[in-house]
């Protein structure tokens, strides 16, 4: 039993130390602080006969914020019965919407705010997508959605999936399959591609899965943030803010910032397109 | 220490499948029960600890003192409880680890670690109450809250078997019915795994074990008639899952979480589907126990030890995707994981029963 306790007290100390001897060896090397984050109000006026919203200095980047055309019928519908249109943020952990009173700006938070900046009413509700689209997310996202019947599902998709190396080919399938059954339901989308990471951008794995975000949303005529490029732009022209410092990553930070941004601008053009498609009142 | 037997054995078959299947994207996971069967390796385990709790409650003598069971239940739930709070500690240390040495943000969301960086005082209180969980680490705060609704059914058994399944059985069609379910927080959205309808499964089997225990003539009757409709409802299982079948949950009628085959709200099927393979694999034991003593000496002893087995499994498998993602995957790569893992796991059994309480 001595013996026992012996040797695993020694395994545990030694990982202690390695653990330890890590963490100092990683501390001396972290950059200095960066600075706060800023960010500009969203224009308070919803102009329909206008084409892109003013985005914040920040986030003006030379890629296109958003790609696609394609209408948001269940929105526009929300909106002409004066209801607000309920929208879904499913995605990774930055996109659960964090308790009311926490000082964290979610992505949903933000979008929702943008979006009524836009004067768009709108019901924001977050879920965290758990694991790959190509293993059994895409079903758990059905569920969600046959729950919460929303107009709208804005829905950041690929990360899992990259992170746990699928296949891409795999992943499209699933992703283009699960994109029918939520037109067959009247469910607009909004996909929001994976994040830049630098230290992924010559990984195809990685930009595999980016790629087919990109392609599916093309071939089924679903709006896609294009924030992967837009990070990018941001990496080049800031590239201090690809480092941790003061426990953040900036880039990471703004990219959530920016998406929401774009989003926000994706699902304005969205109803935009809706109205153009089908005549009538406008919202 | 004990001598294999058919529990402690499937035990640990589940915890090696769990850790297989808590690294996704490998090869390997196709040898695991999810590829062939509705229900997966966590509705085995959590079975399987129903069936364990039947010795908890009671020994050849009969019942135990009912202050000796709920003093153990309790004890062990917490137990569970600050498993999990170091389980998780260590693995958003892992997490945070990776991201400096990576300088890779996506480590820090991963499996919804989010909020224990960016929103640490309110992830630090859910953590403590269970109710902030991530991905891939939310098994033993089930399994928290189970042994506690487990205490209460125990002590209806005391009285009445069927009163026990009865309350359970009611828990479990409410919850379903009006989607009843533990909030998470500071996140959105709710427990992965809903106690309020697994415990069903852990009276389940509590009452197999307890009925064997009680009536051993009977019980050996009922398995054998029931055996070979088993062996048909593995085969549609296997089946189903093979063609990729998933009701649709828009078209299914309300309310709908009996007719999908949900693992949050553990859907019906996924309950029959066990108890199927429960029966259709129980002569099976025997027969291995003679042909592959070894393979059953290895898993048995990660079954007896299961909690800490669980524990380190759990962490290796986040090793094991993190390796995965920042190296390059591949069939050998992905060898190396499951040998690693598996030689781990039986060195921490081999510790764990070094010690004098190991259990």
């Amino acid at each position: 039993m001595d013996r026992g306790i012996a040797a695993f007290v020694l395994l545990a100390s030694a990982c202690a130390l390695a653990l330890f001897a890590f963490v100092a060896r990683t501390a001396l090397r972290e950059p200095a602080e960066p600075a706060a984050i800023t960010h500009e109000a969203a224009p308070a006026s919803f102009a329909l006969a206008g084409g892109a919203q003013v985005l914040s200095a920040q986030c003006r980047v030379e890629s296109v914020p958003f790609e696609g055309r394609a209408p948001l019928r269940s929105v526009r519908r929300a909106l002409l019965e004066r209801r607000p249109a309920r929208i879904v943020a499913f995605g990774t952990s930055s996109m659960i919407a964090a308790d009311a009173s926490s000082p964290i700006a979610s992505y949903p938070s933000e979008l929702e705010r943008d979006l009524e900046a836009n004067g768009l009413q709108v019901e924001m509700i977050a879920r965290t997508q758990a694991g790959a689209v190509a293993d059994d997310a895409a079903e758990r996202l059905k569920t969600a959605m046959a729950a919460l019947r929303p107009d709208l599902l804005v829905w950041q998709v690929g990360t899992d999936d990259a992170i746990a190396r699928i296949d891409a080919d795999d992943f499209a399938d699933r992703l283009r399959d699960t994109l029918g059954w939520l037109a067959a339901h009247d469910i607009d989308v909004v996909l929001v591609d994976p994040q830049y990471v630098a230290r992924l951008s010559d990984d195809e794995g990685y930009t595999g899965i980016v790629d087919q975000v990109a392609a599916v949303a093309s071939e089924k005529r679903i709006l896609r943030v294009n924030r992967y490029e837009a990070m990018a732009d941001l990496a080049r022209a800031h590239p201090s803010w690809s480092r941790l410092a003061g426990d953040r990553f900036r880039l990471s930070d703004m990219g959530y910032r920016c998406a929401a941004e774009y989003t926000a601008d994706a699902i304005v053009a969205g109803i935009h397109a809706a109205v153009k498609a089908e005549g009538g009142e406008t919202p | 220490m004990r001598t294999p037997n058919a529990i402690d054995f499937w035990r640990g078959v589940a915890l090696v499948m769990i850790f297989i299947n808590h690294v996704p994207g490998m090869v390997y996971s196709q040898l695991t029960l999810r590829d062939y069967a509705i229900s997966d390796a966590a509705e085995l385990f959590v079975f399987l600890a129903g069936c364990s709790l039947a010795f908890v409650a009671a020994g050849k003598a009969g019942p135990k003192p009912a202050g000796q069971v709920v003093g153990r239940l309790l004890w062990r739930a917490f137990e569970i409880w600050r498993a999990q709070i170091v389980v998780i500690s260590v693995a958003v240390a892992m997490l945070g680890a990776g991201a400096l040495y990576f300088n890779d943000p996506l480590l820090l969301e991963w499996h919804g670690a989010k909020p224990a960086f960016s929103d640490t005082a309110r992830a630090s209180i859910g953590l403590v109450l269970l109710t902030y969980q991530i991905g891939y680490f939310n098994i033993l705060p089930l399994y928290v809250v189970l042994l506690l609704l487990a205490l209460v059914f125990v002590v209806i058994a005391r009285r009445s078997l069927a009163a026990a399944l009865a309350a359970s059985f009611a828990l479990y069609a409410a919850t379903l019915t009006w989607q009843l379910q533990l909030p998470s927080w500071p996140a959105q959205g709710a427990w992965f795994f809903n106690p309020l309808s697994w415990q069903l499964l852990v009276v389940l089997g509590f009452a197999v074990i307890t009925l064997q225990q009680t009536h051993s003539t009977m019980w050996q009757a009922a398995v054998r008639r029931l055996w070979p409709v088993s062996v048909v409802v593995v085969a549609i299982g296997a089946v189903v899952v093979w063609i990729e079948y998933r009701p649709d949950p828009m078209a299914v009628p309300d309310p709908r979480f009996f007719f999908l085959f949900d693992k949050q709200f553990l859907s019906p099927v996924r309950i029959l589907n066990m108890a199927a393979l429960a029966i259709a694999f129980y002569p099976l034991f025997p027969i291995l126990a003679r042909a592959m003593a070894p393979l059953v000496r290895y898993c048995s002893s990660l079954g007896r030890n299961s909690l800490v087995v669980f524990c380190v499994a759990s962490l290796l498998a986040l090793a094991g995707q993190i390796a995965r993602y920042v190296g390059e995957p591949g069939f050998l790569f992905d060898t190396g994981i499951v040998i690693v893992g598996l030689v781990a796991l039986r060195v921490t059994a081999w510790i764990a029963e070094l010690q004098p309480s190991s259990s």
